[in-house]
């Protein structure tokens, strides 16, 4: 996976001049999503990947999104859905072009446990990604600035 | 009972996301994984690793008792993109919390204020 800070600037990059600001909360909140429910259980305790990994799926994930839209109220719960799985999308987007010694993500569970990537970068191409995350704050800072003058 | 590269690679992935470098020699390097407390010694390319490094590897079992190294991939910066990532879940979450309470009534999330 990029880091979580990657998936999440990515997200705000994208997102970041949406009108509504609760559902921005909730794109954000789905490109970490893939991640905040698979990573932390597997790596406490790594005997559990194979039931965890799963997870990181569309088919699961798109699933989790319609339960976790039940627990909004009625009104917004259409739109925290929608917003919640673009965010999952662009998650696993993002995750399609790295590659591991292995390939890891099984795009077509349940129908297939065959894990496919197109393999152009590894997770820890923090070079790259440390140049893009200083440019965005860089970005940001100015903006508040701006804002405050 | 465990033989082959597919069931090695099958016990490499489980435990991937914690195996260690141990000792370095000549020939090869020993692999830890401090969960299980298992040391592996390696035979293969040294080439650019450092001791304590994380890594993943495919590698063939030998029933000698060492594995053949076959691929490798260390991951740098490992604990740093742990970090980075649990500011970034603090900062999504402080966010959402923004725009959202959760009521205890009604059991479910709604919108603090429209601002927009």
């Amino acid at each position: 996976m990029p880091d979580l800070l990657t998936h999440f600037s990515v997200a705000y990059l994208l997102r970041r001049n949406a009108k509504a600001p609760h559902l921005r909360a909730t794109f954000y909140l789905g490109a970490i999503l893939p991640d905040i429910v698979t990573r932390p259980v597997y790596i406490l305790y790594p005997k559990a990947f194979w039931a965890i990994t799963v997870l990181h799926t569309p088919v699961a994930l798109t699933l989790l999104c319609l339960l976790i839209s039940y627990i909004f109220y009625n009104s917004v719960r259409e739109m925290v859905f929608a917003n919640n799985t673009l965010g999952v999308y662009l998650h696993l987007f993002l995750d399609l072009f790295q590659k591991h010694i292995t390939p890891e993500y099984m795009w077509l569970f349940p129908l297939s446990w065959k894990a496919y990537e197109i393999g152009l970068f590894w997770p820890e191409m923090h070079e790259l990604t440390s140049c893009y995350h200083l440019i965005l704050l860089s970005r940001y800072v100015c903006r508040k600035v701006g804002e405050r003058r | 009972m465990f033989g082959g590269t597919r069931k090695v690679r099958w016990y490499i992935a489980c435990y991937q996301k914690e195996t260690k470098i141990g000792n370095i020699y000549g020939d090869g390097f020993e692999i830890v994984q401090p969960y299980d407390d298992v040391t592996i010694f390696v035979s293969g390319d040294t080439t650019g690793l450092i001791k304590n490094a994380y890594v993943t590897l495919m590698a063939k079992f030998h029933k000698e008792g060492y594995l053949e190294l076959q691929s490798i991939h260390v991951h740098k910066h490992r604990r740093v993109k742990f970090i980075a990532s649990i500011v970034t879940a603090i900062i999504v979450f402080a966010n959402f919390i923004r725009w959202f309470k959760f009521d205890v009534h009604r059991k479910w999330f709604v919108e603090r204020c429209q601002t927009y």
